[in-house]
């Protein structure tokens, strides 16, 4: 017989609450990785429901930068929300209504140099880039949210400095 | 002080200790070229903080947090709001899907139906109470997809990890080459002198993933070491027991072959019967599972030495060493209840057989172990002719009731269902394509495709009076009209009518002139040839009324072509070459219905020889 465990149970007023307190820079943050309000949308929802795995304690002590690893992984993993079906079923599948940024993200989804070049950068390079000065999240939250060590963040935010900054001259010439 | 892009970039956050500040703002003092590295991240690190921000609507936060579960109604809001479909159907009672496809087919995607959650054995009392509506989610499966694919990108962080980590040798080499390879060299030495201490717990499972395939990474990390923080939850959520489901998780999400046949327990290579296999039993042999975890992952499968199924020889031959074992061997290409009870120290050594794939079986006495199979609903095919089986007796009359097993509807890849069909190789393994039959099926569809081209777009080829037999002035045959208009370019076959000829085999001549006289009610043209010899042969014929063609065969048309004065009956004459007419021919445009006399005109007549045509 198959032991399985149960799903770990958070409160759900703490997620809530992480949920509304950080969904703004979430939105931004997911909007200025992929570079359009559809998928940042959904990359927050995805976002939003895998951290419902994550226990209450490290939600508390994590929680910003959980928020920021689940959108970040689904970001990475183009996964959508609700997930699209497989096979045949996909073509009768009813996907909700997608859930309009409006003018609020009109700004931020608009084209320029700066974000052209963040959008030619590698992918992990342009989330710490953005975890780091946008999120302003410090070292070891990087590390909490692109899964590896303060060190590794540290490296990251360098080199994906570099980049962009070499892409951004090259584009601004 | 050794300045880099790391250090200024690490300065520039804030994140340096203070000793190391403050050598490196002393460095920068005199470091010019750290100081145009610092302005540079100074820029950037603005470019980025000044991208524009997102504010959402109080409603549009609510939507959010809804659509990913995090707000979920609870219990009795279906009373509160009946109108709301969804909400309904949040709270209903889910039911079983009937899903001919397969689980989240089509079927449930036609009929909208919700699948059914996964058993779940144990739950404490505080889940059970609120688990009403976790219990009733929409689509427990697809949060099953969701979290395996968390985890199947477990063994892929280390890698791209490792090679954005280090960038610091980049900012002090001169060549890119140099700066790779000292990023790489340098990127390595710190992460191995590194303590294990001062790692994170994600670092230590993309090490150990690293260290292992990623398959075997993905099935040593189980759901708990995901959501860990720290190494104590990593070790206290491991002891009570793994969790086999999240194992498949990670199986399922990397779809390799290998990971398939990791994924093979050890009771089904070390079973006897296939009754056994199913069961999953534990064997006498089976080492226990370490401290009492699940049977489904091993210590082996988390330490990372994988029981790979495909390297079974050690196993093998430390109980062939006892030889009190008794082992099940199934000969491949045969059907799995056929199989060969004996001692191991009794199976002869693996020799290749007259047809390269099975053993020399020769004298090993063979048992059926499972009863036969049910007879066959409908004739079944011949077995195919087998020599290694032939030299065993039973293995005929195995073969014989093995082919009388009922036919079964299996399910391919493609989600297609195909009868199975005796492959050449008489075996069990992956159905060979028939290429024979393939390639008749492309030539007869290249064939129609081709025939239906040519009624379609193709036409008989035209029969032109070049090639279908020319025929003469001579032959009487109803006027095409279109000759007329373009004599010397329309290819349309032409037949003349009234046509007399003169002369015979003459050659060499060339008409030098052309001369129009009227005598009378006569009129006269006449045509003056130069050179050649013999008389030529000239055919006048008339097509229609009002049209002469003259054929003159071994005379040469000249250049000069005067025409008729006006009012005369010849209204114009024009030369050219007429299809299916040999030699020069002159047309004759009368304005009237005429008559024809001709006449060939010596060279002592007329000062040279020629051609008089008298139409009246």
């Amino acid at each position: 017989m198959n032991t399985v465990l149960e799903r770990p149970q958070i409160a759900a007023s703490t997620l809530e609450d992480l949920g509304r307190q950080h969904l703004d820079a979430l939105v931004t943050y997911a909007l200025h990785l992929t570079g359009t309000p559809e998928d940042a949308v959904e990359y927050v929802t995805a976002g939003l429901f895998h951290a419902r795995h994550f226990p209450a304690a490290a939600l508390t002590r994590d929680g910003r930068a959980i928020l920021y690893r689940s959108v970040t992984r689904a970001a990475r993993q183009n996964q959508h929300y609700p997930p699209q079906r497989r096979g045949v079923a996909r073509l009768f599948a009813k996907r909700p209504a997608l859930i309009s940024l409006g003018p609020a993200a009109a700004d931020a989804a608009r084209i320029n140099t700066a974000k052209r070049a963040l959008l030619a950068t590698e992918f992990s390079r342009r989330a710490a880039l953005l975890l780091r000065d946008l999120a302003k999240l410090s070292y070891r939250e990087i590390g909490v949210a692109m899964e590896c060590s303060p060190e590794a963040a540290s490296r990251l935010v360098a080199s994906a400095r570099r980049e962009f900054g070499s892409i951004y001259r090259d584009i601004s010439i | 002080m050794k300045c880099s892009l790391l250090t200024l970039s690490c300065a520039l956050d804030g994140e340096l200790s203070r000793e190391r500040q403050m050598e490196l703002d002393a460095h920068l003092i005199t470091c010019e070229r750290c100081k145009t590295g610092m302005r540079y991240l100074r820029e950037e690190t603005e470019r980025i903080s000044l991208l524009a921000p997102v504010r959402l609507a109080a409603a549009t936060t609510t939507a959010l947090l809804e659509r990913s579960r995090v707000l979920v109604p609870v219990s009795g809001s279906t009373e509160l709001l009946p109108d709301d479909p969804s909400r309904q159907r949040v709270t209903a009672p889910l039911r079983a899907a009937p899903d001919p496809f397969g689980a989240l087919g089509i079927g449930a995607a036609i009929l909208d139906v919700p699948v059914p959650a996964e058993p779940v054995a144990f739950m404490p009392p505080e889940v059970a109470e609120g688990s009403s509506s976790e219990s009733t989610d929409e689509e427990p499966d697809s949060e099953l997809a969701h979290g395996s694919a968390f985890e199947a990108e477990e063994a892929d962080q280390s890698p791209a990890a490792a090679l954005t980590a280090g960038s610091e040798a980049m900012w002090n080499a001169d060549t890119p080459e140099e700066a790779s390879a000292e990023e790489m060299s340098e990127t390595v030495a710190e992460e191995g002198q590194r303590p294990d201490s001062e790692l994170a717990p994600e670092i230590a499972v993309e090490s150990e993933g690293t260290d292992q395939s990623g398959s075997d990474a993905l099935a040593a990390a189980p759901d708990a070491m995901w959501i860990a923080q720290a190494p104590e939850e990593v070790a206290a959520e491991d002891k009570p027991g793994l969790d086999p489901k999240s194992a498949f998780e990670g199986e399922e999400a990397n779809q390799s072959t290998s990971d398939a046949l990791a994924a093979v327990p050890e009771a089904l290579w070390l079973a006897d019967t296939p009754e056994e296999a199913a069961s999953g039993e534990p064997r006498e042999t089976r080492a226990p599972a370490a401290g009492g975890a699940s049977p489904a992952l091993s210590d082996d499968d988390i330490s990372g030495a994988p029981s790979s199924p495909t390297e079974p020889t050690p196993t093998l031959n430390e109980d062939s060493a006892t030889g009190a074992r008794p082992s099940s061997m199934v000969v491949p290409g045969w059907e799995p209840s056929t199989e060969l009870k004996m001692p191991w120290g009794d199976i002869p050594a693996a020799t290749p057989a007259t047809d390269g794939w099975a053993p020399n079986l020769a004298g090993i006495p063979v048992s059926r172990q499972t009863p036969l199979p049910p007879p066959a609903p409908f004739p079944a095919a011949p077995p195919p002719t087998r020599p290694a089986a032939a030299a065993v007796p039973g293995l005929q009359a195995d073969r014989k009731a093995s082919t009388a097993e009922p036919k079964v509807w299996r399910r391919i890849g493609g989600g297609g269902f195909r009868r199975p069909s005796p492959s050449k190789s008489g075996g069990d393994g992956p159905e060979e394509r028939s290429w024979t039959r393939t390639g008749l099926i492309s030539v007869a569809a290249v064939a129609l495709v081709l025939i239906l081209w040519n009624f379609t777009h193709g036409t008989t080829p035209a029969v032109t009076h070049h090639h279908a037999g020319r025929p003469t002035p001579s032959a009487s045959a109803k006027p095409s009209p279109t000759a007329k208009a373009t004599p010397s370019v329309t290819p349309t076959p032409l037949t003349l009518t009234g046509t007399q000829t003169l002369g015979s085999s003459g050659s060499g001549y060339q008409v030098q002139g052309i001369q129009y006289g009227v005598h009378g009610s006569q009129f006269w043209v006449v045509f003056h040839f130069s050179g050649g010899s013999g008389v030529p042969q000239i055919t006048a014929g008339f097509d229609g009324s009002q049209t002469i063609y003259l054929e003159m065969k071994g005379v040469a048309p000249g250049t000069p072509l005067p025409q008729p004065a006006s009012g005369s009956v010849v209204t114009s004459v024009s030369v050219g070459h007429v299809a299916g007419f040999s030699g020069a021919v002159y047309v004759l445009q009368l304005s009237r219905a005429a008559q024809i006399s001709p006449s060939e005109l010596t060279g002592n007549e007329a000062g040279a020889p020629g051609y008089l045509a008298i139409i009246q």
